[in-house]
């Protein structure tokens, strides 16, 4: 399992774990590490993991600007 | 169950067998059953912080499960105060995980990511003459080039949904409203994995564009009951 031989790139492999750590599987209880502000800051947070600022706008839906990257809310 | 601190949890189960290591900061792993199905979860007096590493030390215990059997993958960063609550929150959804767990069994995940070519607006006549086009005329184009990407996606989703249990088209989250950018979450029984990496690769041949494929994962996009 840990192999994953169809995947292109770390990046896209990060990408798609984090959409599912973070977005998909099960919630029980009322607790939760990252509420959704954090989970904000974790895709902030990729750009740094992830090259070019192209891509993360394209896949992130963040658009970095001058002054720091604005995460839009329909990011997540 | 100590005071000392709260349970992590990294998945559902409803079996599980020998030495199941270590999982976040190197705490243990631990079985807590309920009925039907069993949290695996580790103790912490801290809430375990995110972070890359992290993320992939939860999927790598959610992996080892996955190995085993069946498995409802958590979402990062759950947790409950004790093994009671534990156990209460596990019985107030048994029938629903025991469900789920027949939904995933022998089954992966696989993501499908893709820019498709998106059509731009003819320019016939040149600039000058885009220019003169009136709103309407502009609108049909808009619509036509619209309603073609989105047939492309089609192209690309319809043959994999049919080699998957189950899928989901995903938002493709585009700052820019590009609109040939396409995500899908596919539910595929483990010996059809290599069929569905064939089929992605010669869909991306035909269609064009940039098509990418990662996992296995396990069923974190299929275990959402509503929850998500």
């Amino acid at each position: 399992m840990t192999e994953r031989p169809f995947s292109r790139t770390h990046d896209v492999s990060l990408l798609d774990l984090v959409d599912r750590l973070l977005v998909g599987g099960v919630v029980i209880g009322g607790e939760i590490t990252l509420a959704v502000a954090d989970v904000d800051l974790v895709y902030v947070g990729l750009r740094a993991l992830i090259g070019s600022v192209e891509t993360i706008e394209r896949d992130l839906g963040v658009t970095v600007t001058a002054s720091g990257p604005v995460l839009e809310r329909d990011a997540l | 169950m100590s005071d000392a601190g709260r349970l992590y949890i990294y998945g559902i189960v409803d079996q599980v067998s020998g030495d199941l290591g270590l999982g976040l900061e190197g705490s243990p792993l631990r079985v807590i059953k309920a009925g039907r199905v069993a949290a695996v979860a580790s103790e912490h007096v801290q809430a375990p912080e995110s972070g890359e590493e992290r993320f992939w030390q939860h999927e790598a215990v959610v992996e080892r499960l996955l190995e085993e059997g069946a498995v409802l993958p958590m979402r990062f960063g759950v947790t409950v105060a004790d093994e009671r609550a534990l156990k209460r929150l596990l019985r107030a959804r048994e029938e629903e995980f025991v469900g789920l767990l027949e939904v995933v069994r022998g089954a992966v995940e696989l993501s499908v990511r893709a820019e498709l070519p998106a059509p731009e607006p003819s320019r016939v006549g040149g600039d000058d003459a885009a220019a003169q086009r009136s709103g309407t005329e502009y609108m049909r184009e808009r619509g036509r080039a619209l309603r073609s990407v989105e047939q492309t996606k089609e192209q690309l989703h319809e043959p994999l949904k049919d080699l998957a249990r189950r899928s989901l088209v995903l938002e493709a989250r585009t700052a820019h409203g590009f609109e040939g950018a396409f995500r899908g979450a596919y539910l595929v029984d483990v010996e059809r994995v290599d069929a569905f990496a064939r089929c992605v690769e010669s869909l991306a041949e035909k269609l064009g564009g940039e098509v990418s494929c990662t996992g296995p994962w396990p069923p974190y996009s299929f275990v959402d009951g509503g929850a998500r």
